[in-house]
């Protein structure tokens, strides 16, 4: 058949289909659930636009390329995210200035929830190396590392580290973490539930907390960034901006950059770094059987990450001289804030009178600051 | 056979290694974080009058709901002094400077559809000429208005 231009339903194949509903199931879940909208949304269409044939939009700049004739997704993906890696480690710098540390710095017993919930990284790392050499999968140091931090339930870390360490993996296990954040209400309750008993879950906590003071608030981002990036170099990209957009917020002097940090950059950085990701998802390297490995991997990280703040929860609740709800632990995956949500919510269910909301806030902001620090160790430890 | 062992061995070796730097190397950093936070705070309630700058996100001492045996509503003693030195404040200085005038209460008729509003709305339109204006429309004379 001539014609007079390729169009692009000849080059559609089953794999190509299979994604773009998958794009549509990712759009009516952001539109119609609400489920993480501002990450599924522009994913969705992302996916469905790296699934369309002939677009030239997932072309990479390249020396060999004319002038114009990389593709949009394909520049977002070069520039921000494997060249550089800018867009992961930008919107740290919005993330911190959102984040209120507060309730974690009022009580500290969150930063130890917010290590232990790492667990789950541990647990998924060693699933997939066990399944590289079994010789299940194609999986060695670096897919390993750059799975396992899906259990970390933060996106930007995940982005970053698997760009860097298994880039091929990089739009399933981004997907993966987004995805189970969102299914944070799903998971979590029945582990919390499997782990503890009615009683513990119904221990009351009173709702307020230590009122923390200015100079607290100002010196913890700057602290956290020394001395993280001392010990652990690899991560002063993330922790660095993490810690720069925090300090804005909590000076109090520069509310309009705090505000445009909070708002229209973190906003614009969302959107291209989703759309990035959903284009990172064409058939040709989804539809294989690793990715379904890499789901199932996730999954495991991000239950075991529960199990891990859960059980430290419960050995804080025995040795806490204060009453200390073991669900706690739970909020340590630093899924922001759905993880504290689901706490809260459990928390109300079991007892009434509960308000454990801020409680669960400080864990759940020291999971973030946990989740880099082992995801720096992973990114110094398997590129050395 | 045994070289692949050697190295199977080798790789999970480095990996546990990996994985338990990461774990240890987290809880190191929360450990110290906490220390240094702990030690900000002490230096904070020692230095800056224990004034905090920031609400916690519930009011300090406020106790409301829960199952406990204590529950009950404490008031906070800080808001009872703030509170009642921003009211003898108001009196202070508001009271001296107002001068209570006469004291005059009117009322705005309210739209009704009583006769007697009927008679005083047409009485209204009678002052204003109204009628007469309508009839000057009416003939076409509108140069006379």
């Amino acid at each position: 058949m001539n014609l007079p231009y390729q169009p692009g339903f000849l080059g559609l194949t089953p794999g190509h289909i299979i994604l773009i509903i998958a794009g549509l199931v990712f759009i009516y879940l952001a539109i119609v659930k609400k489920w993480e909208s501002y990450e599924l949304l522009p994913i969705g269409v992302g996916m469905i636009l790296a699934n369309l044939p002939y677009t030239g939009l997932l072309v990479e700049p390249s020396p060999e390329l004319g002038p114009a004739q990389a593709g949009l997704l394909g520049i977002l993906r070069y520039y921000g995210i494997f060249q550089f890696t800018i867009l992961p480690q930008l919107i740290f710098l919005g993330l911190g200035a959102m984040t209120d540390f507060g309730p974690l710095l009022a009580d500290r017993k969150g930063f130890f929830l917010g290590a232990a919930a790492q667990v789950g990284i541990i647990i998924a790392f060693f699933g997939a190396l066990a399944l590289g050499l079994w010789g299940v999968a194609d999986f060695g140091l670096r897919e390993a590392a750059a799975i396992a931090i899906i259990g970390g339930a933060d996106g930007p870390t995940t982005i970053y580290i698997t760009a860097q360490l298994a880039p091929e993996l990089l739009g399933i296990t981004a997907v993966a973490a987004y995805s189970y954040m969102a299914m944070v209400a799903v998971i979590q309750p029945p582990i919390i539930k499997l782990l503890t008993t009615k009683q513990e879950r119904e221990i009351y906590m009173k709702p307020q907390l230590r009122e923390v003071s200015k100079v607290e608030r100002i010196m913890f981002p700057i602290l956290l960034l020394v001395v993280v990036s001392l010990i652990v170099p690899g991560v002063a990209p993330l922790v660095g901006m993490f810690a720069f957009g925090n300090l804005l917020r909590e000076s109090k002097v520069v509310d309009r950059l705090s505000h445009t940090a909070q708002t229209a950059f973190i906003d614009v950085l969302t959107i291209l770094l989703m759309l990035s990701i959903g284009a990172s998802l064409p058939a040709e390297t989804v539809m294989q059987p690793e990715t379904l490995m890499v789901l199932g991997l996730g999954l495991v990280a991000f239950a075991t990450a529960t199990a891990g703040g859960v059980l430290l929860g419960k050995v804080i609740s025995r040795i806490s001289k204060d009453p200390f709800n073991p669900m706690l632990g739970a909020s340590g995956v630093s899924a922001v804030p759905m993880a504290a949500r689901v706490v809260h919510h459990e928390g109300v269910h079991a007892n009434p009178g509960n308000f454990l909301l801020m409680h669960a806030m400080g864990p759940n902001v020291a999971g973030v600051i946990g989740s880099a620090i082992v995801a720096g160790v992973f990114l110094e430890m398997v590129l050395r | 056979m045994l070289n692949i062992g050697i190295i199977l061995m080798f790789s999970w070796m480095y990996a546990v290694e990996i994985a338990l730097s990461g774990i240890i190397t987290a809880l190191v950093i929360m450990v110290f974080m906490v220390a240094i936070m702990r030690l900000l705070q002490i230096f904070s309630e020692k230095y800056d009058n224990g004034q905090p700058a920031t609400e916690s996100p519930v009011s300090k001492e406020v106790v409301y709901g829960g199952s406990s045996s204590d529950e009950q509503l404490v008031v906070d003693r800080k808001a009872v002094a703030a509170i009642t030195a921003a009211v003898t404040s108001f009196l202070e200085e508001q009271v001296p400077s107002y001068k209570a005038g006469k004291i005059t209460v009117s009322r705005e008729p309210l739209p009704t559809t009583s006769k007697i509003n009927w008679k005083m709305a047409g009485r209204k339109n009678l002052l204003q000429n109204r009628f007469k204006l309508e009839k000057i429309r009416r003939n076409k004379q509108r140069e006379n208005i």
